[in-house]
């Protein structure tokens, strides 16, 4: 079984096998448990002291817990640290609401929303982040991908709340751009850009489909191209705000200039 | 924590512009139909009903906050202002609804409790904003008849009288009581 046998459990003591055999593989869950614990907490070590030992956070995420409102980021001074690591988030943040609705909004509410066209959902699908749900049942940690499901539906259960909602902590630059009627409104569309150093850009677009959609296009000469093409793939929805095609035009006209922010960013 | 499962009806108390009041809601019931339906102040108005037109700003414990995105079992022991708590017993206007008279900012008058209630918050924490703050605020309402720019004019006429006599009558009632 490949584990070490506890020094304080007597070897010949349980004259049952069946419970040793069941002791032994317990021992050997919890060393693993504990071996992956020290690993997290050596990876938050180094995380923190990057960025100047952040306080809160957790892993390798920025986790922003069910009561943060949105209006705190910018009063808090421990938020103002945790942004720091994310600065997609405080980038998008700004265009989230008015004065009355941020007064009670939480980063959470707008998870569990799940507005086609919200910044606060796009950053977290672009970023591969996590919702954390619990119920009496029990705590369960989906992806972004796997939450939103859909225009304003997810795949929390009835008897379930999100408490957490972790964003990972951004490696690399970002830009973040939206059209809307008011300042604060919901994006027409709204385009996020990861340049991650890997091949091409994860680029994220709300307001055009049913939910976020996170592609990854090339970052020089076929960016326009991939560009065309995600606007056609996505068609664009018909509302009041906007017809399909302003909104196809509105992706073609601001989605390359935010992934060459993004690279910028990076660079 | 008290429980109250799908359906069942509760009772609310809280405390409605200086008054201590009680209702019946289920869980699912609006704050803005719990102030209209069962406590019947119907000052508060509802436009769209999903937080975009503001007409149903109150204050809960004393900042702004859409009645239409409260949840009524939200408001239990806490403290709601709405536009009935603005002027005096004897109808007499205070500052910020004497501005909206002077300054023409109100025609059919639907949105005016929603954005009389978001700069009596807003005036509370920044009582001489600059016309762009003004502006950023009134964003988040809706108005179809007057157009915005008397409700500016009269939002920067009540600061600046407010804010030149703080001790007389229409200041009384921009500072309601803050418990965050």
């Amino acid at each position: 079984m490949g584990t070490t046998w506890p020094t304080w459990l007597p070897r010949n003591s349980y004259p049952s096998r069946p419970l040793v055999a069941h002791l032994a593989a317990w021992w050997a869950a919890v060393r693993q448990d504990d071996r992956r614990r020290g690993e997290l907490v050596r990876a938050e070590q180094q995380q923190g002291a990057a960025a100047g030992q952040v306080v809160g956070v957790e892993k390798h995420f920025v986790a922003l817990a069910e009561r943060l409102t949105e209006r705190l980021p910018r009063q808090s001074e421990i938020d103002q640290k945790r942004l720091q690591l994310n600065p997609l988030l405080a980038a998008a943040l700004p265009f989230v609401g008015h004065f009355q609705t941020r007064n009670k909004g939480t980063v959470c509410g707008s998870i569990a929303h799940a507005d086609p066209a919200s910044e606060i959902p796009l950053a977290l699908a672009l970023l591969d982040g996590e919702v954390v749900l619990r119920s009496r049942r029990g705590t369960r940690v989906l992806a972004a991908g796997d939450f939103q499901q859909g225009m304003l539906t997810t795949a929390r259960e009835p008897d379930e709340l999100i408490t957490a909602v972790r964003f990972p902590i951004v490696q690399g630059g970002v830009a973040f751009r939206e059209v809307a009627r008011r300042h604060g409104d919901f994006a027409i569309v709204a385009v996020a850009a990861l340049a991650d150093g890997g091949n091409g850009i994860r680029l994220g677009v709300a307001g055009m489909a049913e939910r976020p959609a996170v592609r990854r296009v090339p970052s020089e000469d076929a960016l326009q191209d991939a560009i065309e093409r995600l606007a056609w793939e996505l068609e664009g929805y018909e509302d009041i705000h906007a017809s399909a095609r302003m909104r196809r035009d509105l992706l073609r006209r601001i989605g390359p200039v935010v992934a060459q922010e993004a690279v910028r960013c990076a660079a | 924590m008290r429980r109250v499962s799908k359906g069942e009806r509760a009772r609310i108390r809280l405390t409605l512009n200086g008054r201590r009041m009680a209702g019946e809601a289920e869980p699912r019931m609006l704050l803005s139909d719990f102030l209209r339906q069962a406590l019947g102040a119907t000052g508060t108005h509802v436009g769209c009903e999903h937080g975009v037109c503001g007409c149903c700003t109150v204050l809960l414990d004393g900042t702004a906050v859409r009645s239409c995105l409260t949840l009524a079992v939200q408001a239990e022991g806490r403290t709601v202002t709405t536009v009935e708590s603005l002027a005096d017993a004897d109808g007499t206007l205070n500052a910020l609804q004497q501005a909206f008279r002077n300054n023409h900012a109100l025609q059919c008058g639907f949105c005016t409790p929603g954005i009389l209630m978001s700069f009596t918050d807003f005036l509370a924490r920044n009582p001489k904003p600059s016309e762009a703050e003004v502006i950023e605020v009134l964003g988040g309402h809706l108005c179809r008849c007057t157009g915005y720019a008397g409700i500016v004019s009269a939002v920067l006429e009540a600061a600046r009288s407010t804010s030149q006599h703080p001790n007389e009558e229409g200041a009384k009632q921009d500072a309601p009581a803050r418990t965050r």
